[in-house]
């Protein structure tokens, strides 16, 4: 009976393989679903402060009564002195640059700051009209970083900023024009402080197309796989469900890297952290509920990307083995449910669950205590 | 084998409440997993081996019983969506139908190895079991059925290669069957069985192995699946969650930064401690095989990069063992621990509301849910509730069941709740 039923399904799972209309599921998936594969490389200066004068350079207070110094010598050195006071204090320190975005400026970084004081960075500019914009936001990983009293190197996207703030807009005629670093206290915080911006450069970024079924290997600071699916059968980014790429990587010493799938200018999934300090094979998941950050370089917009992001280091070497980025019609929800009254299937639950299996097994202990079940 | 009427009231029973949760529930990441490999098959005829997220065998027993549904909405049967739910409801009602038919199997082969309906009924009305297989959707019960069933083999044949098939089969399911039988390979061994038993049972084996696992080689995947599954279960991998020491390390917050092969270490220590037993041959092999399994679960739950489902093995195994020893208090007690890490899983870990209608930002019991701390409490209470299913399992003392042990586990529960959640101890200790 058994071996029938077995035989009768296995023979219903081969006749009805591919049958059913494809309308509840996508997958875009192996290597011809792959339009192109690029690498980037921070490698083109277009512009650097050489920390050898303060006078680009400007000092600002929260409170009138503050007292700071500057002094360059291939660093900035701003050195604080704040007095307890109940309420929050800062000190800016800040130059005018004039970075077009269309240049996709990238600022690469290294500064140190006290332990103890909290310090950030803001960005600011104006668009072709002249208006204003800023490229900062209070929730940003930019601002309110406490000092590790230790060089820290931050690569920082003009426009990804930009864009996190103030959505998709022209770059065209628009540029960046103000860049504001500052330390800030708490209430009650005293003592002298020190923040050094000991290396200011920006770079546009340069792109590198390769085959990705070959290995590859150069310094890269991020890879990007451009998909060529269009949008078919008409699912939406909130129907994407998972994503999978394997491949084999080698990367710096310190390399830690993170995968995001991006629609357009949109993270639609993101994976976890991973390091590879040797050449390792390396299976990544990508899905909407792991999203936490942004990636911190864009080049591409409007497409189906999949972006390999270090978070440290750079990447040495990449071969991709493959990838699958899947579509349900009900996918993983990670927005909150229209109103729902909970007491009538909280009810349902707890008696399928709990009451009545418990009730049967008391029931049944007591009926068949000291039982012996005779099987015949 | 006849099923008396109050077995057959005690199996209706359980197939209602399974078949009463399956349609409306399930676990919306784990569904989605399973229902797209499945829709693939069915809509694109893609066989989805190389990414699919366990073992394979899995994915072939889900094809078999999605199949029928298939055909029933190519006739034109109409399917309903459920809230957030990732999976249609009938649709989940098919992809859960294997866990529950292993339910059943579990249930059957119980009965027939103790005589006695109460284990059986112990476990197949166990909500833990109910969860997992009728709610979750995940397939525990699919590994335990021929486990249990290995067992029952080598105790009514006194050992012998069909059991140890069993075991393999059950490997393939979820790598702990492999535990048993390497237990089968040990007795083999100190029994001496070198030119019948022992090269049928590893050969044979291994055979069974190179079969289910061809397929993921054929399709290119045999490389995700060492990295994903093997490496990451034996330890030899931080997979994609990080290394941590399961419950134990979630209560002491270690956190290494290497890696930690410590089921490896579990499982040679299990066979050396089996061997020794064995080869003193004071009580039965079958006996102790069921013994050292069961203490393999305790080391692979406590020890390991443990998930909750796990802690489902040690119910039929403690129900099957206490029956055998005359342990009463061991059988109430396994049913009692998978009350309680039903509980302590739906409102912890996943949230009432996320099985329920598939969305995990809604919480519905919000002060038993929502909580501060909540792995903290979560591990504290599951590793005491083990250490106490350790105590019920090999204590001289705790043979019988007093009806005192239940407002004392909800005491311990609430005694946390207040001493991590209200007073906030282990972010004074530093652990939470």
């Amino acid at each position: 009976m058994l071996v029938i039923a077995v035989v009768i399904m296995a023979s219903m799972v081969v006749v009805l393989r591919g049958k059913n209309q494809q309308t509840t599921v996508l997958n875009v998936s192996n290597l011809n679903s792959l339009e192109s594969a690029n690498y980037i490389r921070l490698n083109n200066t277009i512009w650097q402060d050489p920390l050898t004068d303060t006078s680009q350079w400007h000092v600002g207070y929260s409170q009138p009564n503050m007292t700071a110094r500057v002094t360059a010598n291939g660093a900035i050195h701003l050195n604080a002195t704040i007095a307890s006071e109940p309420y929050p204090q800062a000190i800016n320190l800040y130059r005018s640059v004039n970075l077009p975005l269309t240049q996709n400026p990238i600022l690469i970084i290294s500064l140190d700051a006290s332990v103890g004081i909290h310090y950030g960075i803001r960005i600011a500019g104006q668009d072709s009209s002249g208006l204003p914009f800023q490229s900062w936001s209070e929730s940003s990983y930019l601002q309110h970083r406490s000092g590790l009293g230790k060089i820290e190197n931050l690569t920082v996207s003009a426009l990804v900023e930009a864009y996190k703030v103030n959505g998709i807009f022209s770059a065209a005629g628009s540029r960046i024009n103000s860049l504001l670093f500052y330390i800030e206290s708490t209430p009650g915080q005293a003592g002298q402080f020190v923040l050094d911006v000991d290396g200011l450069r920006v770079v546009a970024p340069n792109q590198y197309r390769f085959n990705a079924a070959s290995q590859v290997q150069e310094t890269m600071d991020e890879i990007t796989l451009t998909l060529n699916y269009t949008g078919v059968l008409g699912f939406a980014d909130s129907q994407f469900a998972q994503g999978y790429i394997d491949y084999y990587v080698k990367g710096t010493l310190d390399l830690d890297y993170t995968v995001y799938f991006m629609h357009g200018l949109t993270v639609v999934g993101q994976g976890f952290e991973y390091s590879a300090r040797s050449l390792t094979y390396n299976i990544a998941t990508f899905s909407a509920s792991k999203i936490t950050s942004y990636p911190p370089l864009l080049v591409d917009n409007n497409t189906f990307l999949i972006v390999l992001s270090p978070l440290r280091g750079s990447f040495l070497s990449f071969r991709l083995g493959g990838l699958s980025v899947r579509y349900l019609s009900q996918a993983p929800s990670t927005t909150a449910p229209t109103e729902i009254d909970p007491s009538a299937i909280l009810a349902y639950y707890l008696i399928f669950l709990f009451v009545t299996p418990v009730a049967i097994v008391i029931l049944v202990s007591r009926l068949l205590s000291n039982e012996n079940y005779h099987a015949s | 084998m006849k099923i008396t009427t109050p077995a057959s009231a005690v199996l209706l029973s359980g197939l209602g409440i399974r078949f009463g949760l399956a349609p409306f529930t399930g676990h919306p990441g784990d569904i989605a997993l399973f229902v797209t490999s499945q829709r693939l098959f069915y809509q694109t005829g893609t066989i989805d081996l190389k990414y699919f997220p366990t073992l394979p065998t899995i994915y072939y027993m889900q094809l078999l019983f999605y199949a029928p549904y298939q055909l029933l909405r190519l006739l034109g049967m109409p399917d309903f969506q459920y809230y957030d739910h990732t999976a249609m409801m009938i649709e989940s009602l098919f992809l859960k139908l294997p866990s529950i038919l292993c339910d059943v199997g579990i249930f059957v082969v119980l009965l027939s190895f103790t005589r006695k309906l109460n284990p059986a009924t112990l476990f197949f009305l166990n909500p833990f079991p109910i969860l997992l297989s009728s709610v979750w959707g995940t397939y525990d019960s699919m590994m335990l059925f021929p486990l249990i069933l290995g067992l029952y083999i080598f105790a009514t044949r006194n050992g012998g290669t069909a059991s140890t098939v069993m075991f393999v089969f059950s490997g393939l399911l979820k790598l702990f069957g492999f535990v048993s039988f390497a237990l089968a390979i040990c007795d083999s061994i100190i029994r001496r069985r070198f030119r019948d038993e022992l090269p049928l049972e590893v050969v044979g084996g291994l055979a069974i192995v190179a079969v289910v696992l061809f397929p993921v080689f054929l399709l290119g995947g045999f490389s995700s699946f060492l990295q994903v599954l093997v490496y990451r279960f034996i330890g030899l991998s931080s997979g994609t969650g990080g290394t941590h020491y399961g419950l134990i390390g979630e209560v002491l917050k270690i956190e290494p930064s290497g890696i930690l092969p410590t089921l490896p270490i579990a499982i040679v220590l299990t066979c050396v401690g089996y061997s020794y037993e064995s080869s003193r041959a004071k009580q039965s092999r079958s006996l102790l095989l069921v013994k050292w399994t069961l203490v393999a679960g305790f080391a692979f739950n406590l020890f390991s990069a443990s998930q909750p489902q796990w802690l489902s093995w040690l119910i039929p195994l403690g129900i099957l063992y206490g029956s055998f020893t005359g342990r009463v208090g061991l059988q109430y007690f396994a049913y009692l621990f998978g009350v309680l890490s039903t509980f302590l899983t739906i409102t912890l870990l996943q949230g009432v509301s996320y099985m329920l209608i598939g969305n995990s930002t809604a919480f519905i019991l919000g002060y038993i849910e929502s909580i501060p701390g909540s792995v903290f409490l979560y591990a504290v209470m599951t590793t005491t509730m083990i250490v106490m299913l350790c105590g019920y399992s090999f204590s001289k003392k705790l043979k019988s069941f007093g009806l005192e042990v239940i407002p004392l586990t909800v005491l311990l529960y609430v005694q946390a709740y207040f001493w991590i959640v209200i007073v906030g101890v282990g972010r004074f200790l530093g652990v939470s």
